[in-house]
């Protein structure tokens, strides 16, 4: 998990992905995601950023449905990821899962949405928290001898 | 026999502009040869995601000072695109003075919400405004961009709308007006391209996007560009800084040629974006639902 301060450091530090990204991303918890079964309503095919709509099913909700917003890239970082504006079509049935809003609003930044067939699109890969989500999910780096151990690491 | 004057006068001329073609022909044809073997770049160009590698630290003239030290790991494995690009676009940290790095720390911790006032001295982004040049090749990395060729200019333009012209037949002037893209001149070097810039406006942000921080007067670049495979371009810039930096900062950002790429216009002037407040630049999430919405399902 990575904290605010620790994202702080990391900015401070590095001036690292979201210096490149649009904005920073502290209106959403990137230190977890959750996922969420969706029919897709609408997708909002703009720059500088994507804004997917999405009925989510919701017994409480009279209508039974509640609808989330979910932020993802650009149109020029997206395409270059595979995605076109009809990836996801209006009452397509998908998984979404998303780092949540912190203020608990339905809706936040996409990670992935993972079609019927199986098939996945990703989010922004500038966004910083879905680097270090692969970071997370990355396997282990083997273990290295002290004699491939570069020395600038030790001071890491 | 006496030979006419005015036949002499057209022996005269004949005679010179023999020797005028016999003197320039060549020179035409080796510049033209010259010309020939500069490198080909045309196309759009993409920045490497995964080949950006961060700066070695104090400026080197070797392009290789930093090579694979801390490259990026390869792209995400799980869209449908097998050239989906990297998150780990790296740039590290500048080498700032004292003072720069507090104001960068101070700037983080405001785009994290940890800050509620903008440090002093610090930009916000803004949602719509003229490209600004911080001595960094790229204005985004995720503006495609390509190099337009004509006499005595080289003329970078991208996705974004930021538009560098390059005057290959001058050099830099001492006295040089503050602008928001500086001025540049280029030459070749080989098959090198090496572009020089000066005269940026001292409040351009170090970083074009969310750096928050200025660059301060007297700032300088060089950048060099060469391609290291036929459809791989590796940029160097070196940008100094003597306000805001303690010594040269070097980074390394490789593109690659997409000839088919199709471009898109990517603007940040959209009133319409539900992620920055226009008027303020505050970051918020507007989720008011468009109106056009299709009815749940039943």
């Amino acid at each position: 998990m990575i904290g605010a301060k620790s994202m702080t450091a990391v900015l401070a530090m590095g001036l690292t992905a979201s210096a490149l990204a649009h904005h920073s991303a502290v209106m959403y918890d990137e230190t977890k995601t959750a996922t969420v079964e969706a029919t897709i309503a609408k997708v909002e095919w703009q720059n500088p950023h994507i804004t997917i709509w999405a009925y989510v099913s919701n017994p409480q909700n009279s209508e039974g449905y509640e609808l989330y917003g979910f932020q993802s890239g650009s149109i020029n970082i997206l395409t270059r990821g595979g995605w076109t504006k009809d990836t996801l079509k209006s009452g397509e049935k998908v998984t979404i899962e998303y780092f949540p809003l912190k203020d608990g609003r339905p809706g936040g930044s996409l990670v992935k949405a993972v079609h019927a067939d199986g098939s996945v699109n990703t989010g922004d890969p500038l966004a910083i928290g879905f680097a270090e989500l692969k970071r997370r999910s990355a396997p282990p780096a083997q273990p290295k001898s002290p004699a491939e151990t570069p020395q600038s690491e030790g001071a890491k | 026999m006496t030979i006419p004057r005015r036949r002499i006068t057209r022996l005269a001329i004949f005679s010179a502009l023999a020797a005028i073609t016999l003197v320039v022909a060549p020179t035409w044809a080796a510049g033209k040869t010259t010309a020939a073997r500069v490198p080909d770049l045309s196309g759009w160009w993409l920045v490497e995601m995964g080949g950006n590698r961060p700066p070695s630290g104090p400026a080197s003239s070797s392009p290789n000072a930093s090579a694979g030290t801390r490259a990026a790991t390869p792209g995400a494995n799980v869209s449908r695109s097998a050239s989906a690009p990297d998150a780990r676009f790296v740039f590290g940290q500048p080498p700032f003075k004292p003072e720069y790095k507090e104001l960068a720390r101070k700037y983080a911790a405001y785009e994290m919400g940890e800050l509620k006032e903008k440090p002093p001295g610090t930009k916000a982004f803004k949602t719509c405004g003229q490209f600004r040049f911080s001595g960094l090749f790229i204005a985004d990395a995720e503006a495609a961009l390509e190099f337009l060729t004509t006499p005595g200019r080289i003329t970078i333009t991208d996705e974004l709308g930021q538009l560098r012209r390059i005057y290959m037949d001058r050099k830099l002037s001492a006295e040089l007006d503050e602008t928001y893209a500086g001025t540049s001149v280029g030459h070749w070097e080989g098959q090198t391209l090496v572009i020089e810039t000066a005269g940026m406006n001292r409040h351009n942000q170090f970083l074009v996007l969310a750096g928050g921080i200025p660059i301060g007067a007297g700032a300088h670049s060089v950048e060099r560009l060469s391609l290291i495979a036929p459809d791989l371009l590796q940029v160097e810039s070196v940008v100094t800084a003597p306000d805001a930096l303690t010594e040269p900062y070097k980074v390394v950002t490789r593109l690659r040629r997409d000839r088919d790429h199709t471009p898109h216009e990517f603007s940040y002037c959209n009133d319409s974006d539900r992620y920055l407040d226009p008027s303020s630049g505050a970051i918020f999430f507007d989720l008011t639902p468009p109106g056009d919405l299709p009815p749940p399902p039943k």
